[in-house]
């Protein structure tokens, strides 16, 4: 357990580098982006010592790092606020749409997956099959602004955009990001409707599920105790692998229901020319997905008796 | 660019030509290969010949004709601007065309190699390749995008180059995949006896004993490339306007919803078909290539 | 009196090919019945498709009377409880059998609650038991152990405790040894012939292998292309096969003389036995 955990640290490392020289990639000087018109050489001079601009890049990286583990993200270009600050507002709106959107998609795709295994060439499998196709193409912020025009404009039901906090009113918040995380949830409920069924057939194949019958057990027994317990292994394995998918698509997402999260943030900052929040977001996004993907990986370890010596 | 895009389309998969070669005995058509065949080639009609056919302008603007509803005249309607509905759709189906080859044929060319020569080199060498697309691989894709575009700007270009740079690391790695397990057949063995190169190996052997797997990833990839590049559009991070793109499309619509709800449902079906035809030619292809695992 | 199992006109397909033709044989209590064949000859779609253990897309037909009921027009109900208390089955390969993901005590007990109510802490005290019976020496050590665990041989006779744990009337083995290792396959064989001896039911073995039969069977059916080609008492086959497909079978088995060149195997894929 603890080598996979020490395994993220180059991963977080290379992320960070990354992040960090890309951007400096990025045509014309950081202090321009500061100061806009406004720019005399005094200024300038006096902006790029400020951001210590003038120092050799390690050394900036090496402060951009410290900072980051001191909880200082800098300060953005537009209004001086605290990049921390800023994240600190936005980030549980994100963390609770992506909870959210896969909550329903595994509760969704395992359902439908393990209906459509268990009677595999039936009504149910053709359904879910459909609708795991289907999924799978539609784009999420066409399926939010579809969901917004039934659901929101035509029926009333739920509220076009914007976001309650969850401290504010449960119910209201529930209210407010359940049809955002319903269009975040499509295309990784789709999947998850494949691979469900997929590893629910491999093991439906099994000696051991074959041996199960023969000794008696109800087919609930086979399913459930032995045919998903086998098959929830390459399954978490996938959630992790889509924990990326979902946490990009709230970039789209966040726009399309006025959601003030992490993704709205980075979209804004990019189209602003704010790159220490540029820097900030994309590296929050990359990390939670690090980190999902870190605990994905784990609990399937867990799951497996054939890793889990290994690991422990 | 519309090499690669066409060459997915496979002669033999569209609806209406014959039987498979007989020699492929295995090799069946499937409704999945049928369908999204004959539904991508009808998308790639409509992007090449609708502009021929329809005698609108994709971009002039006519305040008489806004928000008009399907009709004889505008068979799709008109968005805010007046401007005809399906025009602007063929347009932006062939941006999507280019869009989708575009990342494909960048990510097969530098994804290829890479994995070629993780798969032939040293370990050293695979190691080192497979740590750096590891660390590429930690970033959501979309988000890479984002990071690429922040560079390079925004516009169609930047899009392929931003989306295939995201990709990138997938096809090396279906490649790697399929080149490590090739290398363990008997064909493999006897070529080297025979005193063949690495080089040569990997290029007359290897090489060819892969193309089923990327055939099939690559025609997922054109699906999801075109759904990822359309998001990006939408919120801005993409094309950018006037040029037809389904996302701007969807963008510039969603004010008008209410009264005209063709100015998104269009768009946002039309990028729908767009996946769905290569969602299910990938799924076909899976089929075509590799019979006994599909069920 | 009629026997424990009667098999009467029984045909096993898939999708639309037969690959079992309407064939009958029975076995009845103190039998050992071996049904012999090679790979494709469809002894092993008899052996499973007469107590309705056949793939998905498999089907059986005919009449399968155990203890005067037929299992082929059962409900599945029934079915199951009979399986509970009465038929075991010891599969080809002891290492593919057992859920991965339990351990061996966990699944032991879960079969032996199947059975009957019982605690789990009985449970793990019969499965002791059990487990020692067939000559497992440390039965609470290897009760914690995950399948991947056991060797094969080990994953065998853990099988064997099993399946002899329901005390059954009918116990089908399919190919028991093959999956083995050479040496672990006569360790194996001696095991099994003890358990038999100690059963008071009927046993019917699956297998390629005339060595087997020789060792183990009373009775024997001989099986070639979905058909029943010869059956007899063990000794009396032994003694003069009728059947060119059955000579040519115990013309593989080792030590045997008679190398009769005009009787070719009648599907060339013939496997060897042992």
């Amino acid at each position: 357990m603890l080598r996979r955990l020490l395994l993220a640290v180059p991963m977080l490392i290379g992320v960070s580098i990354v992040v960090f020289f890309l951007l400096r990639l990025v045509p014309g000087d950081p202090a321009d982006a500061v100061l806009g018109t406004n720019a005399t050489p005094a200024l300038e001079a006096k902006v790029r010592h400020d951001l210590g601009l003038n120092e050799p890049i390690w050394v900036q990286y090496g402060k951009w790092v410290a900072g980051i583990l001191h909880g200082n993200l800098g300060h953005d270009y537009i209004s001086s606020q605290a990049i921390t600050d800023m994240l600190r507002q936005r980030l549980p709106v994100t963390i609770e749409l992506a909870v959210l959107a896969l909550l329903i998609a595994v509760i969704g795709g395992v359902t439908l997956g393990v209906l459509a295994a268990v009677r595999q060439g039936g009504i149910i499998d053709s359904f879910a099959r459909g609708m795991s196709v289907l999924g799978t193409s539609i784009p999420d912020f066409g399926f939010g602004l579809v969901l917004i025009l039934g659901f929101a404009l035509t029926l009333q039901i739920f509220p076009t955009s914007g976001y309650v906090p969850l401290t504010q009113d449960f119910g209201q918040n529930l209210r407010s990001l359940i049809l955002p995380a319903l269009a975040l949830s499509a295309g990784f409920g789709a999947v998850l409707i494949r691979i469900t069924r997929g590893a629910m057939l491999d093991v439906l194949d099994e000696d051991f599920i074959r041996f199960g019958r023969a000794v008696g057990m109800s087919e609930w027994r086979v399913i459930t105790r032995h045919t998903l317990r086998n098959a929830s292994i390459p399954v978490v394995t996938v959630i992790g692998l889509q924990v990326g998918g979902v946490l990009g698509a709230t970039v789209v997402v966040e726009q399309v229901f006025a959601l003030p999260g992490i993704g709205a943030l980075a979209v804004d900052s990019v189209l602003n020319r704010d790159y220490p929040v540029v820097q900030a977001t994309i590296l929050v996004l990359a990390v939670m997905y690090v980190i999902a993907s870190l605990a994905a990986d784990v609990l399937s370890t867990v799951l497996n008796p054939k890793l889990r010596k290994a690991v422990a | 660019m519309s090499l690669v895009a066409t060459g997915q389309l496979r002669p033999d998969a569209g609806p209406a030509s014959g039987p498979p070669p007989a020699r492929r005995t295995r090799r069946r058509l499937n409704p999945s290969l049928v369908v999204g065949g004959g539904l991508g080639l009808l998308l790639l009609l409509v992007a090449l010949i609708g502009p021929l056919v329809c005698s609108y302008d994709p971009n002039a603007v006519d305040a008489s004709a806004a928000l008009h509803g399907p009709s004889g005249s505008h068979l799709l309607g008109t968005d805010e601007l007046g401007r005809d509905m399906f025009i602007r759709l063929a347009d932006g189906y062939r941006a999507a065309f280019e869009i989708g080859a575009g990342t494909v044929a960048f990510g097969l060319l530098i994804g290829v190699p890479l994995g070629l020569l993780a798969a032939s080199a040293g370990s050293i060498t695979d190691n080192i390749i497979m740590r750096v697309l590891d660390v590429l691989l930690a970033f959501p894709a979309l988000i890479l995008a984002v990071l690429v575009v922040t560079i390079i700007g925004a516009g169609e270009g930047a899009l392929i180059l931003a989306i295939g740079i995201a990709y990138t690391p997938v096809i090396a790695r279906v490649m790697r995949g399929s080149a490590m397990a090739t290398r363990r057949e008997t064909f493999i063995d006897a070529a080297r006896s025979r005193g063949a190169g690495t080089l040569r190996i990997a290029l007359r052997h290897t090489l060819p004993n892969s193309v089923g797997p990327l055939i099939v990833q690559a025609s997922i990839f054109v699906g999801v490339a075109v759904l990822l590049g359309a998001g990006m559009s939408f919120v801005g991070l993409g094309v950018r306007p006037p040029t037809p793109d389904l996302g701007l499309m969807l963008a510039s619509g969603r004010d008008y919803m209410t009264t005209s709800p063709w100015v998104v449902i269009v768009p946002a079906a039309a990028i729908m078909l767009f996946a769905l035809a290569f969602t299910l030619l990938g799924d076909g292809l899976q089929t075509w290539f590799d019979p006994q695992r599909a069920r | 009196m009629s026997p424990l199992l009667d098999v009467n006109g029984v045909t096993i397909s898939y999708g639309d090919v037969e690959v079992v033709h309407p064939l009958s044989f029975s076995v009845d209590r103190g039998e050992v019945l071996g049904i012999v064949g090679e790979s494709g000859s469809g002894k092993t779609s008899v052996g499973l498709g007469m107590i309705g253990l056949l793939p998905r897309n498999g089907r059986a037909t005919g009449e399968v009377m155990f203890e005067g009921r037929n299992l082929l027009a059962m409900s599945t109900g029934e079915l199951r409880r009979i399986r509970r208390r009465s038929i075991s089955v010891i599969m080809q390969n002891p290492a593919k059998a057992l859920d991965p993901c339990y351990t061996v005590g966990a699944q032991f007990v879960e079969i032996l609650r199947l059975r009957e109510p019982m605690s789990r802490r009985a449970a793990r005290a019969e499965a002791e038991q059990r487990l020692r019976q067939v000559g497992i020496a440390a039965p609470a050590h290897r009760l914690k152990a995950y399948p991947h665990e056991l060797s094969g041989g080990m994953a065998q006779r853990v099988m064997v405790a099993l399946c002899l744990a329901t005390n059954p009337s009918l116990l089908v083995a399919d190919e028991p040894t093959s999956a083995l290792d050479v040496t672990i396959q006569a360790q194996i064989l001696e095991l099994l012939k003890s358990v038999i001896a100690d059963l008071s039911g009927a046993v019917a073995i699956i297998t390629h292998d005339f060595g087997i039969v020789a060792q183990l069977c009373t009775k024997v059916c001989v099986m070639n292309a979905g058909r029943i080609v010869e059956a007899g008492p063990v000794a009396d086959v032994f003694a003069a096969p009728q059947h060119e497909y059955t000579r040519h079978l115990l013309s593989l088995l080792p030590g045997h003389l008679h190398h009769d060149d005009q009787t070719r195997p009648a599907r060339d894929e013939a496997e060897s036995p042992i």
